[in-house]
């Protein structure tokens, strides 16, 4: 069930009907019964994997956290007893058992999303090569499975509680159906945000009220991601697609257009997804992280990074990043470089080395294919020479005099960090990474067939489309810039009643007459949700 | 200065109006970007005119496109004192006519209902959008239309394109004239009760009419509808009659007569092609014809209408408002 469909606002319809009509105590089952009937709608068959993941996850907390209770009453009962280091004896033991539950819970729920996501380009790669270098012919044969819907937001999602609760950081959840909502939780299941249990559980199990200012502020959300989604986002891929496949006939300006313009539609395909799923999850009163800050004002590619996806790169840091930096053997490394006199680069090796492998695993967590690890690595060399750049970079502008605070300033820093990130896209788009790095060399060819008076005809966007984008997009444009202010529907919800009318009115009359949805559109299915 | 307050028992009734807002702007971008068919196409208003005429409409006419072309209520009230509509639309299907017979029963029930068999000769998989949009976006919202849209739309069309048309025709809005708000509202007739007026003349080719299509057997689909509505007008005690307007066409077949006849004969009720009486109408295709014999013009739907009125009028029993002023007076405004 697509969150573009009026299946799903009858749904919702449904589900906030009975969530707000039945006793409090009973809305977190609401909740979850949605939840699975949405899932349900799939393939049936992907709930073998969603409950496998679910209940290891939740068996594996529950061993933990009794290891963990059990420690505490022994080392009361034996406290005084027990000299230190006997003590330490037993946290020891008690950890690496603990450790053992851990492990084995992330290698069955990661060899899950392993398999189901990297078995076909793996056995792909091993008959390429047998065929390359042993002349052999007798393939492998294919697996026959659909990624199920979401898996890779679950995954991680289960694999940052199991982690949280390894290191004490929450109590873990002690019904298994209270658990299983959180994995399943619908409006996040398609797309993210990848939510951390502590954050979620207060709202996601409390009980509610019905408040309308609530469903309203909601209402208004969905609206919105959709104007993202079905004004700009599916309105410019019938473009960028047309233009991506037929790369080598168009002059370079189509592609350069074509690739600022995938930017685009991707925030608003990837964004637009969000702010339906926030909508909704607010209408329930439930709070879900936001994922987006507005990625397009960044100065660097690293700023970019804590603005877009900003669950998933947070997800990153806090089980990745931060775990690799304070490993031990890395830590070594890093003081045996800088006792070589290399005191600079040792210094880096803490941040480089677990930054590489968060880029290497970003890049794979995007798609099995090789573009996007190269994708991943192209982002982390990128954000290494900002670092390593910075500096020069400093001296450049001091010695033309030129303020770091000025709006040129700024504004060149904004653009440049777009029009990288735009073209880092390049692997996205391109079924291959040849195919990207020559959509990069098309873009500065053949500028001179470009003719102004074809442009429509050669586009195979009609030209009311193509300004109704370019609308759209200055309206989204400036959307963002009065967000840096704060939230702009707190500001609408300030105004006269009959303003925020007409606001609404003018929202919904955008969406449902300049959408691109109904027949004679095709309109594309949320790109995050493939993954 | 403080907000003006509702007291608590007030807030329903604000989220009520709030959600009627909502509606009336959803029904106002309806309005709007739906096809207008005020200057062209005027056959797309046919359903929606019905209901403001619905109680003067004491028989109905139900066909395709030859019952909109050939019957001329005006002509069938001065000359057999029948106050009637005609609920035909191109390339209706028996589908769409049994579900447009049921609708009309649930605003008047009429005295009679004339069936038209025209377009019982294609099949059970005939779907021809546009048509099918003309005939049923008119409709006003019921049970009857989500059955009849079921039933109707092909397979890459959605019930709620049907109950939402903004849906459908958003994508209007590149063609968008200042026509499209000037009759977003526009109520006043552009039939005359369901018959559209037309002045074109294109004679038929041949001198003599025969039958060289290869139709019937009757399909399941439209066998199944037929005989729904009739049973649906016995149910109702409402007369019906089957029959096939006047053509030039060698498109019909005697297998189907034939068919036709043995279902009539099974409910006891009359089946007439009307073919057999282009002598006795004083039809002649060199004038009464504005595309080569498929359908009437002016000329030749006053031959028709006169005729049928006058047959009705002998044949049924069918209440006389000749003298009822609430009638006159609406005829008189109808000429």
């Amino acid at each position: 069930m697509s969150f573009i469909s009026m299946d799903f606002a009858l749904f919702v319809t449904v589900a906030l009907i009975l969530y707000y009509a039945l006793p409090k105590k009973c809305q977190w089952v609401v909740l979850l019964v949605a939840s699975l009937t949405f899932y349900a709608q799939t393939d049936p068959k992907d709930f073998i994997y969603i409950i496998t993941t679910t209940v290891s996850t939740y068996i594996c907390a529950a061993l933990i956290e009794d290891r963990s209770k059990k420690q505490k009453l022994y080392l009361e009962e034996n406290k005084d007893t027990l000299s230190k280091e006997e003590k330490k004896q037993y946290k020891a033991k008690v950890k690496a058992v603990q450790k053992r539950f851990l492990i084995s819970c992330l290698v069955l729920n990661i060899g899950i999303l392993a398999y189901l996501k990297y078995a076909n380009i793996s056995i792909a790669y091993i008959n390429l090569f047998r065929l390359t270098y042993f002349n052999s012919t007798e393939f492998i044969p294919f697996i026959r499975v659909l990624l199920p819907l979401g898996i890779s937001f679950y995954t991680f999602q289960t694999m940052g509680y199991i982690i949280d609760i390894y290191y004490g950081k929450y109590e873990r959840e002690r019904n298994l159906f209270r658990f299983a909502l959180y994995v399943s939780f619908f409006p996040q299941i398609l797309q993210g945000p990848i939510s951390r249990f502590g954050n979620l559980a207060p709202s996601l199990y409390g009980e509610k009220s019905f408040d309308f200012n609530r469903i309203r502020s909601g209402f208004y959300r969905i609206v919105w991601g959709l104007f993202k989604k079905l004004v700009i986002a599916d309105r410019l891929a019938s473009f960028v697609s047309s233009v991506m496949s037929a790369k080598e006939s168009y002059p370079g300006l189509y592609i350069l257009l074509a690739v600022f313009f995938y930017s685009m539609q991707i925030f608003g395909d990837f964004s637009g997804g969000i702010d339906v799923a926030l909508g909704v999850s607010e209408m329930f009163g439930v709070t879900l992280p936001e994922n987006f800050e507005r990625p397009f004002f960044s100065k660097s590619i690293s700023e970019y990074w804590q603005r877009w996806h900003i669950t998933l790169g947070s997800w990153f840091k806090d089980y990745i990043f931060y775990p690799l930096s304070l490993n031990k053997s890395i830590i070594r490394f890093s003081k045996k470089v800088r006792q070589m006199g290399l005191e600079t680069f040792g210094k880096r090796i803490p941040i480089y080395i677990p930054m590489f492998f968060v880029w290497l695993l970003t890049g794979m967590w995007h798609g099995s294919q090789s573009r996007y690890v190269v994708w991943g690595l192209f982002n982390f060399v990128f954000i290494v020479l900002g670092t390593e750049l910075e500096p020069l970079s400093l001296k450049i502008t001091t010695r033309y005099s030129l303020k770091e605070s000025s709006f040129f300033m700024r504004a060149y820093r904004v653009i440049k960090t777009f029009a990288l990130m735009s073209f880092l896209r390049l692997f996205d788009i391109n079924a291959d990474t040849a195919g990207a790095f020559r959509a990069f060399r098309l873009c500065f060819t053949g500028w001179k067939s470009f003719d102004i008076t074809k442009v429509f005809e050669e586009l195979s966007l009609p030209a009311e489309d193509f300004y109704v984008a370019v609308i759209a997009v200055i309206l989204l444009f400036i959307f963002e810039l009065i967000q840096r202010k704060g939230s702009v529907r707190v500001r609408i919800f300030a105004l006269p009643v009959a303003v925020q009318w007409v606001i609404l009115s003018a929202l919904i009359t955008i969406v449902s007459v300049f959408g691109y949805y109904g027949p004679g559109y095709d309109a594309a299915s949320f790109i995050y949700g493939a993954f | 200065m403080n907000k003006m307050s509702f007291g608590k028992w007030a807030a329903p009734f604000i989220v009520i109006i709030k959600i009627l807002l909502i509606i009336f702007l959803v029904v106002t971008l309806n309005r709007v970007m739906m096809p207008k068919y005020i200057n062209e196409n005027k056959d797309g208003r046919i359903t929606r005119e019905y209901y403001p005429a619905a109680k003067y409409s004491d028989v109905i006419f139900v066909g395709s496109s030859t019952v909109f072309s050939g019957i001329d209520p005006r002509v069938v009230w001065n000359e057999g004192k029948i106050s009637s509509f005609v609920r035909g639309n191109a390339s209706q299907t028996m589908w769409i006519s049994y579900y447009m017979t049921e609708d009309a029963f649930r605003w008047h029930k009429p005295e009679m209902v004339c069936l038209d068999m025209t377009f019982i000769k294609y099949g059970d998989d005939f779907v021809e959008e546009p048509s099918t949009r003309k005939s049923i976006d008119g409709m006003r919202l019921s049970p009857s239309k989500i059955n009849c849209v079921n039933a109707s739309m092909g397979e890459d069309e959605k019930l709620m394109e049907y109950i939402v048309p903004l849906f459908r025709f958003h994508t209007r809005w590149k063609e968008f004239t200042w026509d499209d708000i000037r009759y977003a509202w526009y109520n006043k007739p552009v039939t005359v009760n369901g018959y559209i007026e037309d002045d074109e003349c294109s004679p038929a080719q041949e001198d003599e009419l025969t039958y060289t299509g290869s139709f019937g057997p009757i399909s399941p689909k439209n066998e199944q509808y037929l005989r729904k509505t009739i049973e649906l007008c016995k149910k109702n005690s409402v007369q019906i009659m089957l029959f096939k307007t006047p053509a030039f066409s060698s498109n019909w077949s005697d297998d189907l007569d034939g068919e036709i006849g043995k279902i009539a004969d099974e409910y006891d009720i009359t089946y007439i092609n009307f073919d057999k009486y282009n002598d006795a109408m004083g039809m002649d295709y060199k004038v009464d014809t504005p595309d080569g014999g498929s359908h009437l013009n002016n000329s030749g739907a006053a031959k028709f209408s006169s005729y049928f009125a006058k047959y009705l009028r002998e044949h049924y029993e069918l209440g006389d408002n000749s003298n009822n002023s609430r009638y006159i007076k609406y005829w008189n405004s109808r000429q």
